[in-house]
């Protein structure tokens, strides 16, 4: 066997090492669970939901599944469904849960995504490829592994037909492989629409371009890309009606300015020691591409400035699109390409031989496994284990059809939570009483009804009624429900301040003692942290006190 | 070809029993049974009809297996209202007969030509 095959296997052996350890902050070593874990956000459960509508209703056309729209039973399905479908048919032939399989299946696509950098970067040099890796090894870590444990799955889906169609790109030759890469684009349009836009947009505008100036875009060449954009309208084709009337009309499709708060983390300042070789990495790359030889292919350093520029526009100066700026938990891959590149050029001037790559590669891994644990996320998730028994009687006790109002909840406060115990939840939030500091001298409490998942109602071939269930929760009255979630206890890390704590917590105390002694409620259940109270006879809850009724109708 | 999707099977089984290690063995070899039988065998054997590197085509192997199922599931699905399970086992069967019917026709013609 040859030096550098033994140099490479045994660097893909070490990579391998390197990743058990580098992937313990997301992986507790075992592929299913009785209740979701490691779920950092609402949109992982809002990503299981996509799997579990199409689960239940066994394909596309029953719509959402009743529980996350108010039982309402005429939705229309209108995501993109490729993460869907595949997750379905994971779920059913492992039989595995819903949950695990779509943070299974996000994980695993972004193992296949290392893997297809790291072909395309041997395509140039197996050393080049070699020194690169590594860098990748900074997705399992916070806060770029967000990618996975705070949802947004079918945007890693769609990342990942973006990268297998720039390696199909980079071997344009047959009239087939064409066909191939039109297929990719068409996969990623129906796994994220809009992503793939910006990727069309942002990289493939870009490998045009290069091509016009170095003369490479022949008249055959520029029909053949013709027929794969063919294709891959071909294959999204039966979706993009309900694109463009349902999804189309919620979030805008326009390259705009939007408010940078929604994306506050992760920034480029996220990479620490990182951010200033990633800077003068950037600018080498840029000098490689334009001195490129005609031996070398282009397309890999094309793929990382054009990735960049499409994450550094949508999100560090905020112009591009809201929906499509999940691609920047993505920046290690961008990184990958232009530090390997640049040390591997510094390497090729300064010492030619093997061991070299090998030895930069081993120490790259060092240090990315040195640092990984200074960067730690800075809250839990979003459901801690503590209230897995409160939601598991819910989903036990709480009859089919029924609805749940939830009080006062803080990481409890998003319906997507509520989801996977198959039963509707109404939120009373109690976010607007701690955000301001005047109402803690006069503790009134200012609740907000909160149940927003909207829905689209197909009314004719290419037309779809947009619903929002927030217009529908009118005459609202604790009385109305069999079942009142209350959470007993805030711990300091989920409120600003201590003062915050004690006024929310004896409010709180307060109100919960009333729904008992003046409502007539009497309690289903109780731990230390959550309280499920039942409300069986709602005519005697209607005769007691009014419990703030009159705040929270200010606030509708 | 035998030979290579023999050793992805492995190379996939020992990698993701490395990482789920205190999962089932049994949970962990359905996985990657699933994975080699519903994306990648049919994304390998639609990928020999384009003239790739054999570890190209051994990458790009399961993103085209995950979109072609994926798409047929929902065409087949939207269009022809057949339900996802437990028909989407059929599917790569059929790929695999479908991609497979060249080399077949041509290795016939050959023998009997012999």
């Amino acid at each position: 066997m040859k030096t550098k095959t033994l140099y490479e296997i045994a660097f893909i052996v070490m990579f391998v090492i390197a990743l058990f350890v580098a992937v313990q902050l997301i992986n507790d070593a075992r592929v299913s669970h009785e209740r979701p874990v490691a779920f950092w956000a609402r949109d992982s459960f809002y990503s299981t939901q996509i799997i579990t509508d199409t689960r239940e209703g066994n394909g596309f056309l029953k719509g959402r599944a009743p529980y996350t729209i108010d039982y309402k039973t005429d939705s229309y399905y209108y995501r993109p469904p490729l993460f869907g479908a595949i997750g379905t048919m994971l779920s059913h032939s492992t039989g595995l849960n819903d949950f695990d399989i779509g943070y299974h299946l996000t994980f695993f696509v972004s193992l296949i995504m290392i893997a297809l950098i790291y072909v395309m970067l041997r395509d140039i040099s197996p050393k080049l490829a070699m020194i690169s890796l590594p860098l990748t090894l900074l997705l399992y870590i916070w806060p770029f592994n967000a990618f996975l444990t705070a949802g947004h799955w079918p945007s890693t889906l769609n990342i990942l037909f973006v990268i297998a169609s720039i390696l199909v790109y980079m071997h344009l030759k047959s009239i087939k492989s064409y066909v191939l890469f039109g297929l990719m684009i068409g996969a990623g349009m129906l796994s994220h629409t809009r992503e793939t836009i910006y990727f069309l947009i942002f990289i493939f505008s870009l490998l045009i371009i290069y091509d016009v100036f170095k003369k490479k875009l022949t008249v055959s060449k520029m029909k053949r890309l013709l027929l794969s954009l063919g294709v891959g309208l071909v294959t999204y084709i039966g979706f993009i009606p309900y694109f463009i009337f349902t999804m189309g009309t919620q979030d805008s499709l326009k390259l705009g300015y939007f408010p940078k708060t929604n994306f506050d983390t992760p920034t480029l300042f996220n990479f620490h020691w990182f951010v200033l070789l990633l800077l003068v990495a950037g600018v080498v790359c840029f000098s490689i591409l334009l001195y490129l030889g005609k031996k070398k292919s282009h397309v890999p350093y094309i793929f990382g400035i054009g990735f960049f520029i499409m994450i550094f526009s949508n999100v560090f100066i905020s112009i591009g699109n809201k929906a499509a700026a999940q691609n920047r938990f993505f920046l290690p891959i961008v990184l990958a390409i232009f530090f390997g590149t640049t040390t591997y050029e510094l390497i090729r001037i300064y010492c030619n031989k093997n061991w070299c790559y090998f030895a930069a590669a081993i120490v790259f891994i060092v240090l990315i496994l040195a640092t990984h644990n200074f960067y730690t996320p800075t809250r839990g998730p979003v459901i801690e284990s503590y209230y897995w028994d409160g939601l598991q009687f819910l989903a036990d006790n709480v009859p089919e059809n029924d609805t749940v109002l939830s009080l006062f909840t803080f990481q409890l406060g998003h319906d997507a939570v509520y989801w996977w115990t198959k039963r509707n939840v109404h939120i009373v939030l109690a976010e607007l009483f701690v955000s301001d500091p005047n109402t803690m001298e006069n503790p009134i409490f200012k609740a907000k009804l909160h149940a927003r998942e909207s829905y689209a109602v197909r009314k004719g071939l290419f037309d779809f009624e947009i619903h929002n269930p927030n217009e529908n929760l009118i005459g609202f009255s604790v009385c109305n429900y069999s079942y009142v979630l209350i959470q007993k206890n805030y711990s300091d890390l989920q409120l600003p301040t201590n003062e915050a704590w004690h006024v929310l917590n004896a409010y709180v105390t307060n109100e919960r003692n009333n729904l008992i002694r003046v409502k007539n409620m009497t309690i289903a259940y109780e731990d230390n942290w959550l309280m499920v109270l039942y409300n069986k006879n709602k005519l005697a809850c209607r005769r007691g006190i009014h419990f703030n009724e009159t705040h929270m109708e200010e606030e509708r | 070809m035998k030979k290579n999707v023999g050793i992805v099977f492995i190379v996939m089984y020992l990698l993701l029993q490395a990482l789920y290690i205190r999962e089932n063995m049994l949970t962990v070899l359905r996985l990657v049974i699933s994975y080699m039988y519903l994306f990648f065998i049919p994304g390998y054997v639609l990928l020999s009809h384009v003239k790739f590197k054999e570890i190209i085509r051994i990458v790009l192997s399961l993103p085209v297996g995950f979109a072609v199922m994926g798409i047929l599931v929902y065409y087949f699905n939207i269009i022809f209202h057949i339900p996802i399970t437990p028909y989407y086992l059929i599917y790569p069967f059929v790929i695999i007969l479908i991609a497979s019917f060249p080399y077949i026709k041509k290795r016939t013609f050959s023998r009997k030509k012999a």
